[in-house]
């Protein structure tokens, strides 16, 4: 081999090395992209399986709420029942006077 | 030197390539975090939309179920109120029943007179059980108390029986029953 095909066989060597790392960069840049898809939707099932939960925990906290006001209202009728006990008869004479009264 | 200056040359492309495929790498890298940080942003975009929608819907579920409660509440208030008025009326019922008779009368006449003031000369009916107490009434199965005022020609009737009365003026009286039976420091129960 005489110098001059050593240095062609030299450089065929090294552009094959450059070729070979430009396949390696798009296949890895390929790659990448490739997974996008799958990259965002494992984000987003990740964030909707947090806010599942977090919607349940704010129904059982609503619910607690609303057992709450249930409870107050039922209170509430529990008053009005003692107080009209106490009352109900002023409100019958006014009912029985407007029927006498014609 | 021929000889010398071929192993550089040799050296040189060598060098020259190891440096090209460094340049690539590093460009290949570079290409990638941006790449990666570009999927980043997409995807916390669809995320914060995700936080979004969940946060709406936390706060319409919040809102539904305390919606409901408060309805549940305010019925169970309402329909109490309602029964209790209602008890007003039925124990008034029940108390202008029980009156003797002479008071019986007296209502029976006030029913009268107060049809009378719509028809004149009317055709008077009360129950059989009351006609006893009614001169010139005539006798009729309304089975209740009180009478029906008649036009002769019996186009126009007046109901002046207890329950006709009692249907009548609970539409008048339930604000004022209601203030009797549950008025609070001027407001009653179901105004606040």
């Amino acid at each position: 081999m005489n110098e001059l095909e050593r240095i062609k066989e030299i450089e065929r060597e090294v552009a094959g090395e450059i070729e070979r790392a430009r396949r390696a960069a798009d296949a890895r840049i390929n790659e990448i992209k490739s997974r996008e898809k799958q990259i965002i939707q494992k984000e987003v099932e990740k964030a909707k399986a947090e806010m599942e939960k977090k919607v349940k925990e704010a129904e059982i906290k609503a619910r607690e709420d609303a057992e709450k006001i249930i409870a107050d209202g039922e209170k509430q009728v529990m008053r009005i029942r003692k107080l009209a006990s106490k009352r109900d008869t002023k409100a019958i004479e006014l009912v029985v006077k407007e029927v006498k009264g014609g | 030197m021929v000889e010398i200056g071929l192993k550089e040359l040799e050296a040189r492309i060598r060098e020259d390539g190891k440096k090209e495929v460094k340049r690539i790498e590093a460009e290949t890298k570079k290409e990638i975090d941006e790449i990666k940080k570009n999927i980043q942003i997409r995807a916390d975009a669809c995320v914060d939309k995700v936080r979004r929608d969940g946060e709406l819907e936390i706060e319409m579920v919040r809102r539904r179920i305390i919606a409901e409660a408060n309805t549940k509440a305010k019925e169970l208030i309402n329909l109490e109120r309602n029964k209790l008025i209602d008890r007003v009326f039925e124990e008034a019922e029940n108390r202008i029943l029980r009156l003797d008779d002479k008071e019986k009368r007296k209502i029976l006449e006030n029913l009268v007179d107060e049809g009378k003031k719509s028809i004149r000369d009317p055709i008077i009916l009360v129950d059989e059980r009351y006609h006893s107490l009614l001169e010139g009434a005539q006798p009729s199965k309304l089975n209740d108390f009180g009478v029906i005022v008649m036009s002769k020609d019996k186009k126009v009737r007046i109901d002046n029986t207890l329950r006709g009365r009692l249907q009548q003026l609970k539409i008048r009286l339930k604000p004022k029953v209601a203030s009797i039976l549950f008025a609070e420091n001027g407001t009653t129960v179901f105004d606040r």
